[in-house]
């Protein structure tokens, strides 16, 4: 069975992902872009001054003003999507385990994607980047990619501002980044999401959280082992440590969140314990329009 | 502290248990499982963050420990029932009831002797735990059932084959007995008396708290309340029966009564009774030389039911006559003779008497008769006085050494255990005028006025003889007058001619025979013969007719018969301890540590 179920590809069939202007690329496609030029939208009039072809006078505006109105028109171009997906060890808790909903999140971005010839690249990442999957800009790419993501094993530390840096360097062009990672990295996640937005890239990230991560409910003595790290801390749990857990994740979230929105991304919360098609719709639905 | 539930060996053991126990459980519970988590790093800060300010609370583990340890020793304490006071141990002496009406059963078919006993394992196995037990049974003479132990399994022993009585079971005594073993007891040891019976004694311990634990429900009976035989004093050898028969039910009763004479049915009557009806049958005219005479109701029925006699032993009833024996008496005194003696005499139809004046009297003559009697005179020689049986009435001096003068001398005392006074009362008789007697090493006083005697019995291996200091007519003695006179008359001729016997009327189960020698061969009513020494045979707790050397004698409860009724019952067993019980102290305090415990580990204060 694929990531994704025919439910789930009936429900993205139904959607559209919405992206920024300024994240297209140049290439045309189904997305508005900042460019105007002869694209079918009107968008605005201007002056005309001399140079401009002089088919896009509105004459039936200068009638009126006695003025010379340019016409202009949006022109709808592709995007890049990127598709970074955590593939680090903390990823394997939770149930079930938060790789397998990240593995499936990726792939609705990706079948959107591909549904609207945009680009698409599933980018897995953990300490560094690794071997990313491009997908045809059609549907018919997309069992491959399939199959590709599903195939992916975790492994190795968080390390998102490597990850990011080494991103920047081999991404060029514009476009839509869709982080989908726990976050459950004590570091700051601020600096990556900063960068990312000042390359012009519109940011989305996706958070797989688990109750595990969120509010576990261990209790008494423990040896408390890192997934990722292998570190080992010896604690005696209680209310209070719990309390004090729940709230340092909170923080770290929060964090994380306001960063995300302080680059005009979208930050949006997908725990395992919901149905896959909740969290496609929790997930793409406020951004996206109907077909 | 004393414990009352448990030993303090026990309360000892169980605490240790416990401490091991705790202190493991913490130990467990303080070794680290392993756990997988996303990120270590979260936790470290989580942990950091919410160190206790509270001193005490990094000390919790210990703290929750030492709480959950004491609550267990808590309530390892309520598991022994402390009590305040002190570690004395108590001495319990139980009397358990086994007389007649113990054996009434009730309609589950139990006896009231097995509720007793169930109580009995009950009060045994406690005072064990804090002292010492001994149970005492309570027939018609009380014994020890159980001696002093600390040990109840010795209980059981005791036990095996425990019966009732057909007799009722004297509770005084047994009581007083009880009174004796607490007396006993280490100086310093707590005391108690349980008594476990179907009525309350009408007596207390005196030297302990007595408690009366009360077993059985009323029970429903027709019983044989008396059954007399004797014979006829106007007819020899014709005998007559008197049998009594009452309804102790609530509802009409009806039975067949058989009176059997050995195994020969000499009276038969269908019997039909209202609650607490008496019914009297009489036989008359019968004929034996000898009967043994048993009386039983068959086939009773109460309000219909066959099986509603609740009580057996009283159903049947035991009586004998005795075989018809003749004494022949030769009666020596001068002049008329003397009217009061031959008129004693006379009157007993077992008796047949001569008279002679002395000078008719000589030894091969008086050879043929059982027992002279010397009125006022002596043959000549001393020689006369050694027949077998000899009575010497006021004897002139001579062979029977004289003291002083008695005038209106008053009997102050008399030998009553001797078989001429047996049932025989002297009191207020006076000796107007006679002799004191000297008595010699084989003379018993049989009874005196002051320091004269005034009568002796001498018994040698070859013969008996009774002396009297005084003459047996009005101006010597009131003594003629009383109704003590034939009485004692009738002992001294069957005493002096060797023929006295066991008692003829019935004796109650449980009940002693004398026995007329030392060795005797007795006879019981199932048919086991024993060879007994030392002059009574106590083993008569059934009813029935018994054999000694042949001679029967019955046993019979009919008098002791009644109804089945059982005492007041007791609130509740005090078999607590008088010290006042803290228990609930010892709880609320437990509460108090699962509280305090509650609140220390379980709010988060970590």
């Amino acid at each position: 069975m694929g990531l994704l179920d025919r439910a789930a590809k009936r429900l993205l069939e139904q959607l559209h992902l919405n992206v920024r202007p300024q994240a297209t690329d140049v290439g045309q496609g189904g997305h508005r872009s900042r460019a105007r030029a002869t694209g079918l939208e009107f968008a605005d009039h201007r002056m005309y001054v001399p140079g401009d072809d002089i088919r896009h006078i509105d004459w039936k505006a200068f009638a009126r003003h006695r003025q010379l109105l340019l016409k202009t028109f949006e022109e709808e171009r592709d995007i890049y999507i990127y598709v970074l997906l955590d593939l680090s060890l903390s990823m394997t808790r939770g149930e079930p385990p938060k790789l397998d909903v990240a593995k499936a999140l990726a792939a609705a971005f990706a079948y959107l994607g591909m549904k609207q010839f945009d680009r698409v690249r599933v980018i897995p990442f953990a300490s560094a980047l690794g071997r990313e999957q491009a997908a045809a800009r059609s549907k018919t790419g997309f069992p491959q990619l399939e199959k590709a993501l599903a195939g992916l094993e975790p492994g190795g530390v968080t390390d998102f501002a490597a990850a990011t840096r080494a991103f920047a360097e081999r991404h060029t062009r514009r476009g839509l980044v869709v982080v989908v990672s726990d976050l459950m990295e004590a570091s700051d996640w601020g600096e990556s999401f900063r960068m990312l937005g000042r390359l012009g890239h519109e940011l989305w990230v996706v958070r797989v959280s688990c109750r595990e991560d969120e509010r576990p409910d261990f209790r008494g003595e423990l040896e408390l082992r890192d997934a990722e790290r292998g570190t080992t801390v010896r604690v005696r749990l209680g209310a209070g440590v719990l309390d004090a857990y729940a709230r340092e994740v909170r923080a770290h979230v929060d964090r994380c969140a306001e960063a995300c929105r302080k680059v005009g991304g979208r930050f949006v919360e997908a725990p395992v314990e919901q149905p896959v098609d909740v969290l496609l719709r929790a997930v793409l639905a406020p951004s996206a329009r109907a077909a | 502290m004393s414990f009352l539930g448990l030993p303090l060996a026990a309360v000892i053991g169980l605490a240790l248990s416990a401490l091991a126990a705790v202190v493991a459980l913490y130990l467990l519970k303080s070794t680290p499982r392993p756990q997988v988590v996303s990120n270590v790093d979260f936790w470290l800060r989580a942990v950091e963050q919410a160190k206790p300010s509270w001193i005490f609370s990094r000390r919790i583990p210990l703290l929750a420990m030492l709480l959950t340890l004491a609550a267990a020793l808590l309530l390892v304490l309520l598991a022994g029932d402390p009590r305040l006071g002190d570690e004395n141990a108590a001495t319990t002496v139980v009397v358990l009831d086994a007389g007649r009406t113990m054996a009434v059963r009730n309609a589950r078919g139990e006896r009231r002797l097995d509720q007793a006993l169930d109580l009995l394992g009950d009060v045994v196995a406690q005072s064990t735990r804090r002292g010492r037990v001994a149970v005492i049974r309570a027939g018609v003479r009380p014994s020890v059932l159980l001696p002093m132990t600390r040990d109840a399994h010795e209980l059981d022993a005791a036990i095996d084959g425990l019966s009732t009585e057909e007799g009722p079971s004297d509770l005084v005594a047994a009581v007083a007995l009880a009174d004796g073993v607490v007396a006993r007891r280490p100086s310093g040891d707590d005391a108690r008396v349980v008594v476990i019976s179907d009525r309350r004694p009408e007596t207390d311990a005196r030297r302990a708290p007595m408690t009366v634990l009360t077993v059985g429900e009323t029970g429903r009976s027709l019983a044989i309340v008396a059954l007399g035989a004797r014979r006829d004093p106007t007819a020899m050898g014709e005998y007559g029966v008197y049998c009594e028969v009452r309804s102790f039910a609530e509802k009409a009763a009806a039975a067949r009564l058989v009176i059997r004479d050995r195994d020969e049915v000499i009276a038969e009557e269908d019997l039909a009774l209202d609650p607490g009806e008496r019914v009297v049958h009489r036989v008359r005219g019968l004929s034996s030389d000898a009967s043994e005479i048993t009386a039983r109701l068959e086939d009773v029925a109460i309000d219909g039911r066959s099986d509603a006699d609740e009580l057996a032993s009283d159903d049947a009833a035991y009586a004998v006559i005795e075989p018809l024996t003749h004494t022949r008496v030769l009666v020596v005194s001068p002049g008329e003779g003397n009217r009061y003696l031959e008129a004693v005499l006379g009157v007993n139809p077992s008796i047949s008497f001569e008279r002679v004046e002395p000078g008719a009297w000589d030894r091969a003559r008086a050879a043929g008769f059982d027992v002279v009697i010397f009125d006022r005179v002596l043959p000549p020689g001393a020689e006369g006085v050694n027949h077998a049986g000899a009575m010497l009435v006021s004897p002139p001096e001579g062979p029977v050494k004289l003291g002083g003068a008695v005038r209106d001398a008053r009997v102050t005392a008399a030998l009553a255990s001797h078989p001429v006074l047996d049932e025989v009362s002297l009191d207020g008789v006076t000796v107007r005028a006679g002799r004191a007697l000297v008595t010699e090493p084989e003379d018993r006083a049989l009874f005196r006025a002051g320091r004269d005697v005034l009568a002796t019995a001498r018994d040698t291996a070859s013969a008996r003889r009774v002396t009297l200091g005084f003459a047996l007519d009005t101006g010597a003695t009131d003594l003629v007058l009383h109704e003590a006179f034939p009485l004692m008359m009738h002992n001294a001729v069957v005493w002096l001619a060797n023929q006295e016997s066991l008692p003829l009327s019935a004796r109650r189960p449980g009940e002693p025979l004398r026995l007329p020698g030392r060795l005797a061969i007795v006879g019981l009513p199932g048919g086991e013969v024993r060879d007994v020494r030392g002059g009574a045979f106590f083993d008569t707790g059934v009813a029935g007719i018994y054999r000694v050397n042949d001679r029967p004698l019955a046993v019979s409860g009919a008098e002791v018969a009644g109804p089945l009724e059982v005492g007041p019952a007791t609130a509740a067993p005090a078999f607590a301890a008088a010290e006042p019980p803290i228990s609930l102290v010892v709880a609320l305090v437990l509460l108090a540590l699962l509280a305090a415990e509650w609140v220390l580990l379980n709010r988060g204060r970590v």
